[in-house]
């Protein structure tokens, strides 16, 4: 049953990326489409956070808040992006952020192993490769 | 200027991420992820009424449509996310999750847009999708 939450959580991922191009194909408003993200997602958490027990803890509610701001401006900036971005190349760019968390798991003084050292060498070479260059995508 | 707001993104996105994981290490406020989750998305409605209000800009059944649509798609992957890892090893449901959104989203959007992508580009994707293979958790 586990598998089929993960495949499920996979999907709305995947409906949620795709839902940025939607937008801006469909000419909307991008800074009222990001208010209405976090209408939707805060109704649903709202209800989550009822069920699950409604524990409270003051570090837990600032550090979520703080997060939630670097969020909203994560995905306002993508959605200027993918204006003229393109989302196949783009959405594999926002995935290489899980460096970020290995990268300072090092200044907490953790070690990553040696693939995680690889994959966050590969990080430049990925941007670079998908940065738009002077080839037939740049072009058009 | 699109490369710098794409930059933005990845280096907000990373903020997030690191923070997803201080929650549960070195935090370990893990039995808090309701209240956690629901600051996450709340503050974006605050900060999205604010700016609202300050730009003066209007609001239509079709953004708030996307909007929804898209907003309940990740708060019920995240929660679906956090009901798989209770059965589901972190070291298959992190692989899976990251690389087969990401490689989904890249497939289903070159079909429905045909959008160009060069040849450098499939390389990046396909050395951006091993970095993520290799950057996630294996214990």
């Amino acid at each position: 049953m586990g598998y089929l939450y993960l495949a499920l959580s996979t999907l709305l991922v995947v409906v949620w990326a795709l839902c940025y191009k939607v937008a801006v194909g469909r000419g909307c408003e991008l800074r009222s489409v990001n208010l209405w993200i976090y209408v939707g997602s805060s109704a649903i958490m709202l209800v989550y956070f009822i069920a699950t027990g409604h524990r409270y803890s003051s570090a837990a509610a600032l550090l979520g808040f703080g997060t939630g701001i670097s969020c909203y401006f994560a995905t306002l900036t993508f959605f200027y992006h993918i204006r003229t971005g393109v989302l196949t190349v783009s959405w594999t760019m926002i995935g290489l952020a899980v460096g970020f968390p290995v990268a300072a798991s090092i200044l907490w003084g953790e070690h990553p192993s040696a693939r995680q050292w690889i994959g966050l060498a590969l990080i430049p070479v990925a941007f670079i490769l998908c940065s738009p260059g002077r080839g037939k995508a740049a072009a058009e | 200027m699109s490369l710098f707001y794409l930059l933005a993104a990845v280096v907000l996105t990373g903020i997030n991420s690191i923070s997803n994981r201080a929650i549960h290490n070195p935090l370990g406020l893990d039995n808090y992820m309701g209240l956690y989750s629901l600051g996450f998305w709340g503050s974006g409605v605050v900060l999205g009424i604010i700016t609202m209000a300050i730009t003066k800009h209007g609001t239509r059944k079709i953004d708030a449509g996307i909007g929804i649509v898209m907003g309940a798609a990740g708060a019920v992957a995240m929660v679906l996310l956090l009901i798989a890892l209770k059965t589901v090893p972190g070291v298959v449901a992190f692989p899976v999750r990251s690389c087969g959104n990401t490689s989904l989203t890249a497939v289903v959007s070159y079909v429905a847009w045909r959008e160009k992508v060069t040849p450098r580009q499939w390389l990046g994707i396909v050395c951006g999708l091993a970095a993520i293979y290799l950057l996630l958790p294996t214990h």
